[in-house]
């Protein structure tokens, strides 16, 4: 979905009368996402008397099932007519 | 691959041994870290990625991928190269010599010796004085 669109739903209940929940979650791509965005990670390097060591350290965030304070929710209760 | 992954890439900056782990911030999602290479001549597409085994030698410029792969958290990535140390093998055995200088007299008028180099610095203990001990700070692998 792309942002600043408008998304319409339709609920088909007319076989179902009476309330019931829906609920839709939003939660945002990482950058990196895909195996072709990969984010490049530069090394610090630290010297040894006997070697060299390339150190890399990141941090990151794996978004995904509706879990996280990064995801937006909501919820509407609502009736169908029969 | 895992539905849910986040991409990450290295070039290795010279021969070295690769490491890579991560850990979740929320200890109840579990997260793994996959690298791959591609190997020399083949397209940089996904189907062409080869699982790439932690504490593998890689030559300079080889690109490693890396999926972080696994339940919706944050997490921090660690990786390491490690060149092959110089005293890696026992026939590069590093030679510790004493070669800081036996204590001198008070009044000697004969010039100070020059101070260890970094790689061999000396504390000689005040009731040792033809002793001392090296502090290396060395890698290992």
């Amino acid at each position: 979905m792309q942002p600043s669109n408008t998304y319409y739903l339709r609920i088909d209940a007319s076989a179902s009368p009476g309330e019931y929940n829906f609920t839709q979650t939003f939660y945002p791509l990482a950058n990196n996402d895909d195996f072709a965005n990969a984010t490049p990670l530069q090394p610090t390097e630290i010297i040894y008397d006997n070697g060299i060591r390339y150190e890399y350290s990141q941090t990151g965030g794996i978004m995904g099932p509706p879990r996280s304070r990064e995801s937006l929710s909501w919820t509407a209760t609502a009736f169908g007519t029969p | 691959m895992d539905s849910h992954s986040v991409w990450y890439t290295i070039t290795i900056p010279a021969l070295a041994y690769f490491q890579a782990a991560a850990v979740s911030q929320i200890p109840t999602n579990n997260i793994t870290v996959y690298p791959y290479i591609i190997p020399n001549g083949a397209g940089v597409t996904l189907t062409n990625l080869v699982p790439l085994a932690n504490g593998s030698l890689l030559a300079s410029n080889t690109v490693v991928y890396l999926a972080v792969c696994g339940d919706q958290t944050e997490f921090n990535l660690f990786a390491t190269n490690t060149v092959p140390p110089a005293n890696d093998m026992v026939s590069n055995a590093l030679i510790l010599q004493n070669s800081a200088p036996a204590q001198q007299p008070i009044m000697s008028t004969t010039p100070s010796p020059p101070p260890p180099t970094r790689s061999m610095r000396r504390f000689p203990g005040p009731t040792t004085p033809f002793g001392g001990r090296w502090t290396l700070k060395c890698l290992g692998h």
